[in-house]
């Protein structure tokens, strides 16, 4: 009985300790977490898990992230050995639907220009060094950078790898802005095009031909072997995102699409989520590292849109007059897919309730999923 | 290179930066040859259909 009061004792008096303040903090954020998941269907599917890994990481005492508790095990059997993100990718290749990138593979380039906010965040973040001596190493800023990508599964990647203690902040960033695209993106596109810019239609030739079942076969293997080869560390990434596309697009494994589009993506996700979350400890989180991480992470996606919505507008500068591509489109190069997309083609709806571009922008969205695969392996190679 | 080295560190960072869009552009047209020879062959046979 003593034992147990006592034990009861020190939970509660954790919280009295100097940084015990800070424990209940993490916990208020951890619950904030889940009312946006739940009060607002703010990314449900993480946040719900990230803010109760967080809760649990940050009980005083908590046996959860112990030695032997569940979420530690639950780190080192996915987060440390990269399993979770590349299982991960099978069920989104799974989910992911090329054809409109088949249609006009032009949109392709737009996944490559909106990477640019992975780099231009790793310069900031070495750059800070200056106002806060030696506070990311290159690799950690490398990681950092890596928000910019947009792609949950990626950030875990190169976090695990470069950044292992910014983790948390790297991961809380990611999803956030992610799940902040429709307030992040508007402003940014519509500080670099014009009204008329806004209103270019693009649907001509997405209304010419059917995409052949070989080509939807052979993309998956082709662009496996290609990155495989010139980019070999992305081998495990586009190959299990180009592996779940394969099952999806084959026409003989249903059953496997079905369950990698589902049970395999549903359950990873709720095992990253709460291992991610409890990688939120107060202190790691409550730092002044996580600020700027968030702070850099934020002018990732304006770069990434910036990136995308001018390599458009240079594109134009080519195109012949029938052939220009609304440079709204651009910025739909990012990796977060669908909600890009749908955010420029209500943009592009505010500007001509008439004009359609939702099949252009998908296709540069996903060519982003690539893109941002393809940024990731770069920067493993360069410093990996 | 020190950690303290943070000019260095851009200079490096600004090279990854070179390198790393112009590998992105890169392997994507590499992809980008592809499906368009892919689409062009779907045009005459649909084989798999």
């Amino acid at each position: 009985m003593t034992a147990v009061l006592n034990n009861f004792l020190e939970g509660v008096l954790a919280f009295a300790e100097p940084s015990g303040w800070k424990y209940a903090l993490m916990i208020v954020i951890g619950l904030g977490l889940i009312m946006l998941a739940i009060a607002k269907n703010t990314e449900p599917l993480l946040l719900l898990p990230i803010g109760f890994g967080c809760i649990l990481c940050n009980i005083p005492l908590s046996h959860a992230v112990g030695a032997d508790g569940f979420l530690k095990v639950l780190y080192d059997a996915g987060i440390a050995t990269e399993l979770f993100p590349v299982l991960l990718f099978i069920g989104i290749g799974a989910m992911i639907d090329f054809g409109p990138l088949f249609m006009q593979p032009v949109t392709l380039f737009f996944g490559a220009a909106a990477q640019l906010g992975i780099f231009v965040a790793m310069l900031l973040a070495v750059g800070s060094n200056f106002i806060f001596p030696e506070v990311f190493t290159m690799r950690e800023a490398a990681a950092i950078g890596i928000i910019g990508a947009a792609d949950g599964p990626s950030a875990i990647f190169i976090g695990q790898l470069f950044a292992p203690r910014y983790m948390g902040s790297i991961m809380v960033a990611a999803y956030s802005y992610m799940s902040l695209v429709p307030l992040i993106q508007p402003p940014v596109v519509r500080a670099l095009t014009t009204s008329k810019e806004r209103r270019i239609r693009m649907t001509a030739s997405f209304e010419k031909h059917k995409i052949p079942k070989h080509v939807r076969i052979l993309f998956p293997i082709v662009v496996t072997l290609v990155a495989g080869i010139v980019a070999p560390m992305s081998t495990s990434l586009i190959g299990a995102l180009m592996f779940g596309n394969l099952i999806r697009e084959c026409g003989v494994t249903e059953k496997l699409s079905q369950t990698a589009q589902n049970e395999l993506s549903g359950l990873v996700t709720l095992l990253l989520g709460i291992t991610i979350g409890s990688t939120m400890r107060a202190q790691d989180f409550l730092t002044p590292q996580t600020a700027l991480i968030m702070g850099i992470g934020l002018l990732a996606f304006m770069f990434d849109t910036a990136g995308g919505v001018l390599f458009a507008k240079l594109a134009n500068l080519f195109l012949p007059e029938d052939r220009k591509v609304n440079p709204m489109v651009g910025a739909c190069g990012i990796s977060a897919f669908p909600m890009s997309a749908r955010v420029i083609q209500r943009m592009a709806q505010q500007e001509d309730p008439s004009n359609f571009i939702l099949m252009p922008a998908i296709g540069a969205n996903v060519a982003g999923q690539v893109g941002s695969i393809i940024a990731a392996a770069m920067i493993l190679s360069i410093f990996g | 290179m020190p950690a303290n080295d943070v000019w260095g560190m851009l200079r490096e960072a600004a090279r990854a930066m070179g390198i790393g869009i112009a590998g992105v552009f890169a392997v994507l047209t590499v992809f980008y040859g592809a499906l368009k020879l892919l689409m062009a062959q779907g045009k005459d046979s649909d084989s798999f259909n």
